[in-house]
């Protein structure tokens, strides 16, 4: 806010046209402590200037102390999406489905059953985040919050082998820039053992992200493991997790970077009494992320499923997919099958396949 | 707020004012709390002298009175062609409209699209979006404007993605400090259309889920100065908010009978004029109309397409009251 040295700059310093100075003094505005909390209207009403001249008089008082709004138009923002390129996860249906791959500039959310897979998609993408850009990469680096134990070396090896190789044969690149060795010197891993130490973990990412600033892809595995155990308080898990969702949200649009995180499944009863599978954390956390995906097995158990959810931007949809050895993979059928639909009932967001009752 | 407005900018002389400021009454508040013979007692002014000045405060600070027939006629920012036909136009200027339900429903397709539709037909001159989530997709507004509207011509939709202003702000607490500059924006940008998305997130953030007496406060004052923008400006004022779980398992309301009722508390649900719920049954979706002062409850299917938010119109129905 001013500072009394600021309040009492005079008015007549700043750029406002004579006439409207002379109507000013008169009124006896002679300090920038004297208008500079005012509206619009009571300045035009009691210095007797049009509404506009107001308005102009006190944006430019305003603005040298801070209080003015910091706006974008829609056009500025669509250049700079348009220059986003999103993070591919190695199966183009699950890109198809997200317009390219995990956006940046946003927070998005992927819950499942324990097993289905959140953490190989997770590792493949802080492989995929470093891939050249001539292969459609980022030549980002990446930042794995480990709050389960989970994050697996020998997978990342498996995956990043796989990707090289991808690359080289596709485009026909030199060794020697992008080999195992660099893909691991440029994830850097926080095992966080409890919720205080997952927090501060979190707030402290503006920093190092400010000494490490090729940093494109943020992954919180899982959001949900220490929420569930640590804390009984409804209340205060709430108030925690909206501190942290906030925090994500302004990194990841002030950097411009991918926000990951994952979340468990817990079951909810709908007003009928029949439980639904939902993502975990409480409704209110829901409203955090921008993307959500659920994974889930197939009935058949032969292949997997990632469902949009919700999204700002795209139509809700399903894409097939597998986890190979290599990494997540597309998967071809020989006959038909049947998404799954994402669902709201009772609130309770969820998939359901139409086959299996609910 | 005109309850700090100074009495020296009134338009009293010099010398009563000093006087008055010697005393500690500075701003109109502190004259307007105290009663005659405080005032008497403190200042040594005469019960005329008082009298005069006390008519000189009051008629500044009241605000006009307005004939019904003025009121009659609010005008309406539009939303939807098929909605404004069952909301008697679009969405109310002057009012504040919250669109409420779960998450992933559409309540921000329905702020990305009524922000385009209005930015585009230049019934108003200019949107104010304010976001909390980073939700907002210029992407998305592309999508509309060629899938809904057609619009092939560059120039026409640069023009409209230029009237709407972005504003992300980080807490509660920065929008209630700079209520002034949001107000200088609307002026300067002429502003028709106000947008909050969301409200549940901002206020939540600071303040949790649970309820407590300075949520509850901080809450009261920005809706005031909300509507106050609103009226002064005749903008249209719509705010997203999010659902919590109600935990009794029998629910009293005929219409749905979801478990989830819009966030904030029910004191919010007193401060803004009309709810626009968002909900799915039966794997439809539905919006519902759950609170207007002009159109009755009305519940009809909606889908969210390329272009936008699609209403089924046939499927609309209105309870009786």
């Amino acid at each position: 806010m001013s500072t009394s040295i600021t309040n009492s700059r005079p008015i007549c310093t700043y750029p406002i046209p004579v006439s409207i100075q002379s109507k000013l003094s008169k009124a006896g505005f002679l300090t920038t402590g004297s208008v500079v909390n005012l509206r619009p209207s009571e300045l035009s009403s009691s210095a007797e200037i049009s509404l506009e001249d107001a308005a102009d008089v006190l944006d430019l008082v305003r603005k040298p102390n801070g209080l003015f709004l910091e706006t974008k138009t829609a056009l500025e923002i669509l250049r700079e999406e348009q220059g986003n390129c999103p993070i591919v996860t190695m199966s183009q249906n699950i890109d198809n489905l997200l317009n390219g791959g995990v956006p940046l500039s946003k927070v998005t959310e992927i819950s499942g059953i324990a097993g289905v897979g959140k953490t190989q998609l997770c590792l493949q993408l802080c492989v995929t985040v470093q891939m050249p850009e001539e292969c459609g990469g980022l030549k980002g680096h990446a930042v794995f919050i480990d709050t389960e134990g989970s994050f697996n070396a020998s997978r990342l090896q498996d995956m990043s082998q796989a990707c090289i190789k991808h690359c080289r044969n596709s485009m026909n690149l030199a060794a020697e820039n992008w080999n195992f060795a660099s893909i691991t010197e440029n994830i850097f891993v926080f095992r966080c053992k409890e919720v205080t130490e997952l927090l501060s973990c979190v707030m402290i990412l503006k920093e190092f992200l400010k000494t490490h600033d090729q940093v494109k892809l943020i992954v919180i595995d899982s959001l949900a493991f220490h929420f569930r155990h640590d804390m009984e308080n409804a209340a205060l898990r709430s108030r925690v997790l909206h501190k942290i969702a906030a925090e994500l949200v302004r990194i990841a649009v002030e950097l411009k970077l991918a926000v990951v995180v994952t979340n468990q499944m817990t079951t909810k009863f709908d007003s009928k009494g029949q439980g639904h599978l939902t993502p975990a954390l409480g409704t209110s956390w829901g409203h955090a992320p921008t993307f959500r995906i659920i994974l889930d097995w197939d009935p058949s158990r032969n292949f997997r499923w990632a469902t949009l959810i919700k999204s700002s931007s795209l139509p809700p949809g399903s894409a097939p997919y597998q986890v190979v050895q290599d990494g997540i993979r597309d998967v071809c059928f020989d006959k038909e099958v049947t998404p799954p639909i994402a669902i709201v009932e009772d609130g309770i967001p969820g998939i359901s396949f139409s086959n299996s009752e609910v | 707020m005109t309850n700090n407005l100074k009495l020296k900018a009134i338009g009293l002389s010099t010398v009563i004012t000093d006087k008055l400021a010697n005393h500690s009454i500075i701003t109109v508040q502190d004259y307007l709390t105290l009663n005659f013979i405080e005032l008497q007692r403190k200042t040594g002014l005469t019960y005329q002298k008082l009298s005069s000045i006390s008519e000189d405060v009051n008629k500044f600070i009241t605000p006009l009175g307005i004939s019904v027939s003025r009121l009659l006629q609010p005008s309406h920012v539009i939303f939807n062609d098929d909605l404004d036909v069952f909301l008697k136009g679009g969405i109310t200027c002057g009012h504040i409209t919250e669109f409420s339900g779960a998450p992933g429903l559409g309540k921000t397709q329905l702020c990305l699209q009524l922000a385009f539709s209005n930015a585009l037909h230049g019934k108003v001159n200019g949107v104010l979006y304010i976001d909390s989530e980073g939700a907002f997709s210029a992407s998305r507004l592309l999508d509309i404007a060629i899938h809904k509207y057609g619009i092939a011509i560059e120039q026409k939709i640069k023009s409209s993605l230029n009237r709407i202003h972005l504003w992300r702000p980080c807490s509660l607490k920065e929008i209630v400090d700079k209520l002034i500059s949001i107000e200088v924006l609307v002026v300067k940008e002429h502003i028709g259309l106000l947008i909050i998305d969301s409200m549940g997130s901002i206020v939540r953030r600071d303040f949790g889920a649970e309820k407590n007496i300075e949520r509850g406060a901080q809450m009261c004052s920005l809706s005031s100065s909300l509507k106050r923008i609103a009226h002064d400006f005749n903008l249209a004022v719509v705010v997203t908010n999010h659902v919590t779980a109600k935990v009794e398992s029998s629910s009293t309301r005929i219409d749905c009978k979801s478990t989830s009722i819009p966030a904030l508390g029910p004191s919010w649900s007193h401060w803004i004029n009309s709810r626009l719920h968002l909900f799915m049954a039966l794997n439809k979706r539905r919006l519902m109309v759950s609170k207007s002062p002009e159109i009755p409850e009305l519940i009809v299917d909606y889908c969210i397409s390329k272009g936008g938010l699609d209403i089924q119109r046939e499927t609309c129905s209105s309870s009786p009251y």
